[in-house]
């Protein structure tokens, strides 16, 4: 408790001083804790103290909240005249200070500092600290701590901004936007009208969600359960599309299918297939962003498939059921919370995806571009958008009630604290050569599609010229020597170096947030817990787009002013990915026995010492899947960043989508073509630094035998 | 090692919504001994094993450990080990690592030592770099006791130590856990659901059901003297046979069962009818008695130690051990039913 106080203390005196320079409200923040104080909870019994910490740090948060919301703009406290009145007769009843002692000039009060925030989480922790005391979660003033962290975290950047940017839907008239025809409608059913924008990005979805997660599988199973000889071939290149900006996929995929492209081209010349406009449209949309999210599917579904006991397989053997059966009554059950998991990101990231509907929708029109230009576009309707962002919220939800509903109550447990020693069960015969059938053509477009961002860095116009050039990466990443050295004269440099600053500062945050999350939710019983996860989802089911637009809105007024900084993006990445962490976090954990915590308690490790030496190790898979995950959507995000970059801060893929719109197609794929061996270098980094999960079963030497 | 400590429920009540899992119970076990948690499963002694250890947080009532009340701390706050029915080894540690867990998360330099100490006292010396995985059922067992051992708790908890070993082994182990217990003095505190084990290890034991207790005694006190018929059932086999109760006399009354009449301690129950525990070793048949209360054999069984037989009897069906094998009474013989001196009670319940 002591070190909160004294930091509280270092900030008080500018506080102080703005408290007797006009600022009188800021005063009163000051009471709870000399409250506390003065009440000496270091000698009072347990749950005593537990009240006056409850009490003291609760009142301390809602005084600073307080004055941070009422205090923000002039015209707040003007339009509420009982406000003020009540405001001013309060502070007469605490100081007796005259009324025009208040100087009204130095009410619209700036953001809050670093003493602010420093303050709100001293009183925070002064309330979790209250709580734990008064038996909240078996008194474990870690938990409650975490708990009160995320929760406070999430209420300030994931529901605050979804508040102000609802508060502006229903500014226009709800109902009758809400139920438009150019949303619900289904003419395309019996006429050859559009049906409405959001069953286009339902079907999208739902084709993306089950798409990629069969994809997804094939190539864990590969990864996991067969011999193949290029296992580290199919990680690389399953991995690859990940770390790509989604709409270089889209780029990529016009310059191979488009009506110009190189694949349409060839196919006119040898088959005369006559060139068409087929990418431009569902197929193309689709095409991409199965490209683009099978991979998260293989990062989620390695890891589940991976921490399936063999012994549970072998059970099913040795009962006489023959290696198909086995897959389907026993392997594929348990994979059930894993495909569930995938399946659901697949679908919510087609969803928000903005970048490939953006370069390759065409009439096709979804949900998430809509938005975007329901705001950029010349109508600037905010509260259009706002309808359209709350009916992607009813999808995703219902999306997330689909899964509950799927997985049921059925106890999925795999890793328990009884080591056991099996050996995985290689996969029937035609199973295995299914899987190699589906991945290895997906396996050979993902490569062409490289192959065509790769190349055409280095030519002067893919298509048409194939001429050699460095041009494109001379524009960018030019390097001069000077008189006083090295000078990055490329055009890209700042953007890198912004993006690759922000987008380490965000990754281990994204993770810790994350896992932490999926901890508190898969291992701690609380009240609220629902709402908790509820909350966590929230932040995944708002696209991008909205996100960008909410922050706007809500960021750009005190008492939080952040837009412009760096720290915005940081923020929004986090609050962004960490619902991957969570996901992953969690499938990781149901499968880790509860006992192997409880044993670490009971031998006198605390919550904190257990995650750390217990929880954590045996949460590699998903510690990787998830840093890795968050580093590169870091990288490559485009639809919230375009929002709130600016030209100090300004973000690779808001360069590139620049580079794109300006016609530069060369500068933009070298640009992506670097961003690319980054993250790989990254990732490989990542991998080794965090390492493999020791699960001491035997090695699979006999598995390749076997197969 | 530390003094060992005593464990007192009072008024102990745990929910879950509107279920109580453990209703209003109240023992204490005395420092130094072993008490049994028994009962069918659901019962509530898992629940109430996990209350001693902090794993779950009590409804109402009070917990003290030593002395100390621990209602409110939590499991890495209170003396008390445990060893999990799923052994709860860490995978990802090896042996050595797993036994020095505790003293090493407590930052004890001396945790290494310490932890080969405890691998020697339960015999896995030279297992500590193996993995887990590496060990048979037996030796991760010992390994999960020798991890709880480590922090020489006062309180030492097994949650159905042998539901994971054959039965050879078990007999073993659980004679290995009594022994250490004995020779450590250790206050213990043993779930388990078979009433055979707990009678072989126990001190004392608590019977459970339905979330409350049914009896708490001595191992012989609960064969002999079952306060209820759950008790009587669930210890040992019993046949509950209907009888009459004469008046008091002292501490003794007169029941009269079918023919026979007999002695016993009235225990406080009114005489009419009441209910007899008859242990079936206690039962004695013979081919030409001249007892009042006369059977027929339905079925006999040869079990290499002793014969068991179904006996139909006016006062219903009879289990029957007998310890006499050479001389075994064919199915369909008609004997003569007489009781010996213990091993018959009136069941109060």
């Amino acid at each position: 408790m002591l070190p909160w106080y004294a930091i509280e203390r270092a900030w008080g005196a500018p506080a102080l001083l703005h408290a007797f320079q006009g600022r009188p409200w800021l005063l009163p923040l000051f009471l709870p804790l000399i409250g506390a104080i003065a009440m000496r909870p270091w000698s009072l019994e347990r749950k005593r103290a537990g009240v006056v910490l409850f009490v003291g740090g609760g009142v301390g948060l809602a005084l600073l909240l307080l004055q941070g919301f009422l205090f923000r703009h002039h015209n707040v406290i003007d339009v509420l005249p009982a406000g003020k009145q009540a405001l001013v007769v309060l502070q007469g009843f605490l100081f007796h200070p005259s009324p025009s002692n208040v100087d009204p000039s130095k009410w619209p009060t700036p953001g809050m500092g670093y003493g602010a925030l420093v303050a709100a989480a001293g009183y925070l922790m002064v309330l979790c600290q209250g709580l734990a005391l008064r038996g909240f979660c078996r008194g474990d003033a870690f938990v409650v701590g975490a708990i009160g962290l995320v929760v406070a975290s999430i209420s300030a950047f994931v529901f605050f901004p979804i508040c102000v940017m609802l508060e502006s839907a229903f500014e226009g008239n709800f109902v009758a936007s809400f139920f438009e025809r150019s949303i619900w409608g289904v003419d395309c059913l019996y006429s050859s009208l559009r049906c409405g924008v959001a069953w286009n990005t339902v079907f999208l979805a739902i084709l993306v969600g089950a798409g990629s997660t069969l994809l997804g599988l094939a190539f864990a199973l590969i990864a996991a359960r067969t011999s193949f000889r290029f296992k580290g071939a199919l990680r690389v290149m399953s991995v690859l599309p990940i770390i790509t900006p989604p709409f270089v996929i889209g780029l990529a995929a016009i310059l191979l299918f488009g009506r110009a492209g190189a694949v349409s081209g060839l196919l006119f010349d040898w088959f005369d297939i006559p060139r068409s406009r087929w990418i431009y449209g569902l197929a193309g949309v689709a095409l991409a962003q199965l490209l683009a999210f099978t991979p998260i599917a293989f990062l989620v579904l390695v890891g589940v498939v991976q921490g399936i006991s063999p012994s549970l397989e072998e059970a099913s053997q040795t009962l006489r059921a023959r290696g198909w059966t086995t897959f389907r009554t026993v392997t594929l059950p348990l994979l059930r919370p894993g495909l569930a998991a995938a399946f659901l990101l697949g679908f919510v990231e087609s969803m928000a995806d903005f970048g490939n509907p953006l370069v390759l929708a065409g009439n096709y029109e979804v949900l998430s571009t809509k938005i975007f230009f329901a705001v950029v576009g010349a109508s600037h309707d905010q509260s259009r958008a706002a309808v359209l962002a709350i009916v992607l919220l009813v999808f995703t939800l219902a999306a997330f009630w689909a899964q509950q509903r799927w997985l049921g109550r059925a106890s999925y447990t795999t890793v328990t604290g009884k080591g056991d020693a099996g050996l995985p069960v290689p996969l029937p015969r035609g199973l295995r050569w299914l899987c190699y059938g589906i991945a290895l053509p997906w396996a050979a477009l993902t490569l062409l599609v490289y192959a065509t961002i790769f190349v055409g860095g280095f030519v002067r116009s893919v298509g048409r010229d194939y001429s050699f050039t460095l041009d494109h990466f001379l524009a960018g990443f030019a390097v001069e020597m000077g008189q006083r050295g090295l000078h990055f004269t490329g055009a890209a440099w700042p953007s890198l170096t912004t993006t690759l600053m922000i987008a380490t500062i965000a990754a281990p945050l994204t993770a810790a947030v994350g896992l932490l999350t999926a901890w508190l939710l898969s291992r701690q019983n609380f009240a609220g817990k629902r709402a908790f996860e509820f909350g966590t989802l929230l932040s995944f089911a708002i696209p991008g787009t909205v996100v960008g637009i909410s922050y706007i809105l809500a960021f750009n007024v005190p008492p939080i002013e952040l837009t412009g900084t760096a720290a915005i993006l940081v923020i929004c990445f986090v609050f962004r990915n960490m619902p991957v962490g969570v996901r992953a976090g969690i499938a990781t954990l149901s499968q880790i026995d509860k006992s192997l915590d409880e044993a670490s308690h009971t031998l006198g490790a605390r919550s904190a010492t257990t995650l750390r030496r217990v929880v954590l190790p045996l949460l590699r898979p998903a510690i990787v899947a998830s840093l890795v995950y968050s580093f590169v959507r870091a990288m490559t995000a485009v639809s919230a960043v375009i929002f709130l970059v600016t030209a100090e801060y300004n973000m690779a893929t808001a360069y590139i989508v620049g580079r794109v719109e300006a016609g530069e197609f060369g500068l933009a794929i070298a640009y992506s073509c670097v961003l690319i061996a980054i993250m790989l270098a990254v990732i490989g980094l990542i991998q080794a630094g965090v390492g493999e999960r020791k699960l001491g079963r035997r090695e699979t030497v006999a598995l390749q035998g076997a197969a | 090692m530390k003094k060992a400590a005593d464990v007192e429920f009072h008024g102990v009540v745990k929910r879950y919504g509107t279920v109580a899992a453990v209703d209003d119970v109240s023992f204490r076990i005395e420092p130094g001994t072993l008490a049994t948690l028994l009962g069918p499963s659901g019962c509530g002694k898992t629940t109430t094993l996990r209350l001693i250890a902090g794993l779950e947080m009590v409804s109402s009532g009070r917990i003290t450990i030593g002395g100390r009340d621990v209602t409110s701390a939590p499991a890495s706050e209170r003396d008390v080990s445990m060893v999990f029915q799923s052994y709860a080894l860490f995978p990802h540690m090896n042996v050595l690592e797993n036994v020095a867990y505790g003293p090493t998360v407590s930052g004890d330099p001396a945790a290494k030592d310490k932890a080969l100490e405890k691998l020697r006292t339960v015999g896995l010396e030279g297992f500590g770099s193996r993995m887990p995985s590496e060990l048979s059922g037996g030796q991760q067992q010992r390994v999960a006791v020798a991890r709880a051992l480590v922090l020489e708790p006062q309180v030492l908890l097994f949650d159905e130590p042998l539901s994971n070993l054959d039965a050879k082994l078990r007999r073993r182990v659980r004679e290995d856990i009594r022994e250490l217990q004995q020779s450590l003095g250790l206050t213990v505190a043993y779930v388990t659901h078979d009433q055979q084990e707990a009678l072989a290890v126990s001190d004392r034991i608590i019977v459970m059901s339905n979330a409350r207790i049914a009896q708490i005694g001595a191992p012989r006190e609960l064969y002999e003297t079952p306060r209820d018929r759950f008790v009587a059932d669930f210890i040992g086999d019993a046949n509950l046979v209907e009888a009459e109760l004469g008046p008091h006399r002292g501490s003794r009354a007169t029941v009269r069962l079918g023919g026979l009449e007999i002695e016993l301690d009235h225990r406080g129950v009114a005489p009419g009818a009441v209910r007899v525990a008859i242990r079936p070793e206690s039962i004695v048949l013979k081919k030409d008695g001249s007892s009042q209360l006369r059977g027929t054999v339905n079925k006999a069984a040869y079990l290499g130690t002793h014969m068991e037989y179904t006996v139909s009897a006016p006062v219903g069906q009879l289990f029957v051990v007998d310890r006499d094998v050479s001389r075994p009474i064919p199915a369909g013989t008609e004997v003569s039913i007489t009781l010996s001196d213990h091993g018959v009670a009136l069941v109060p319940g």
